[in-house]
């Protein structure tokens, strides 16, 4: 490919991205109509942006460009890869986010994640946005999932069920909550023994992060919600989830067991 | 006592169509290289602008629109083989 022909393949980026000047979108159009080869290019690569923009992801909340771009200017000497060095490994599978960074650096980083990884019922086409009642469970693959344990956490106005449910796959932990707005749930499990394989919550509308060892839940709209947090084991040793609440009630905190073998459920 | 999709209540199975089509989706943008990824996700999914993707991975607009370019390409093999239609 020579230079010119590289020139011509980041201006139809730009053409797609809308960041072509007026001229260079006729420069463009005109190359197009005499190179069948590029239009043709040019037209696929036209599908595949419709097709990003129907892929099944949350809608990312508007503040999320602004939390990523106060996350990346508040570091003072960012290193090359290292916050998307954790975006790629939490892509990946692993989770790494560094000790060091912001809150709002954690915060961009949650949201999108949990925006690319999470099953969030949105308004998007063929989703489902009813609330979640009795015992569903949205499933990661076909696996099925047997109730091992339970331990409910009672506030004074509220409360919390946390289930332990365990499948061929790994180890699904579902947080039922009814609690007073600003309440925080913390789920931390040991990071060495398992990855995170996805998350979800329905219905959509409260925080939701991820960072290495823990998913933390902010309730900022009333009502029951519920979170799913997928996990896979990474060796044998089936280490217990601990939940934390923090309300304005109190401290509330348990564990649950992950070993089907020793609940006793 | 076991739960499958679509056995506790009528919803699940929607539900789990949906969880479905995300894993899958996942999985096509796992099928990216990291620097292929990183640029989709900042340009589809974080919005932002050339500069600005600029700024955040530290490389030359020039190559931000060079890695947008060809990870575009990529996907446009690897979307098919994941059943998502271009259109």
């Amino acid at each position: 490919m020579n230079d010119n022909d590289r020139e011509l393949k980041e201006l139809m980026s730009a053409e797609l991205d809308g960041m072509a000047t007026p001229e260079e979108s006729v420069r463009l159009r005109r190359v197009l109509e005499q190179r069948p080869d590029l239009n043709a290019e040019y037209e696929k690569l036209g599908g595949v942006m419709a097709a990003l923009g129907e892929l099944c992801m949350e809608t990312p909340p508007p503040s999320l460009k602004q939390d990523v771009l106060r996350a990346v200017r508040a570091k003072a000497a960012p290193e090359r890869g290292g916050w998307l060095g954790s975006l790629a490994a939490i892509f990946e599978g692993g989770l790494s986010l560094r000790p060091a960074y912001t809150f709002a650096a954690g915060a961009a980083m949650g949201v999108l994640v949990f925006a690319v990884l999470s099953g969030n019922l949105t308004g998007r086409a063929g989703v489902d946005t009813r609330s979640m009642t009795g015992a569903m469970l949205p499933l990661a693959g076909n696996d099925t999932y047997r109730l091992i344990g339970s331990r409910e956490f009672t506030l004074r106005q509220g409360h919390v069920l946390a289930e332990a449910l365990s499948g061929r796959e790994g180890f699904a932990l579902r947080l039922t909550a009814d609690v007073p707005l600003g309440t925080e749930l913390v789920a931390s499990f040991e990071p060495g023994d398992w990855a995170v394989k996805t998350v979800g919550q329905i219905p959509a509308g409260n925080e939701v992060l991820l960072g290495t060892g823990r998913l933390s839940v902010r309730i900022q709209r009333s009502g029951q919600s519920q979170y799913l947090l997928y996990l896979a084991r990474k060796g044998t040793a089936g280490s217990p989830l601990r939940i934390a609440i923090h309300s304005s009630d109190g401290f509330l905190q348990g564990e649950l067991d992950t070993d089907a073998r020793t609940s006793g459920s | 006592m076991a739960f499958t999709a679509g056995a506790t209540m009528a919803d699940g199975e929607a539900i789990s169509s949906v969880r479905a089509q995300l894993l899958r989706d996942r999985q096509a943008l796992l099928d990216l290289s990291t620097d292929y990824r990183q640029v989709i996700v900042l340009r589809h999914y974080a919005e932002l602008s050339y500069e600005e993707m600029s700024e955040v991975l530290h490389v030359p607009e020039k190559t931000v629109k060079s890695r947008l370019h060809t990870a575009r390409q990529l996907l446009g093999e690897i979307l098919p083989k994941h059943g998502i239609t271009l259109t």
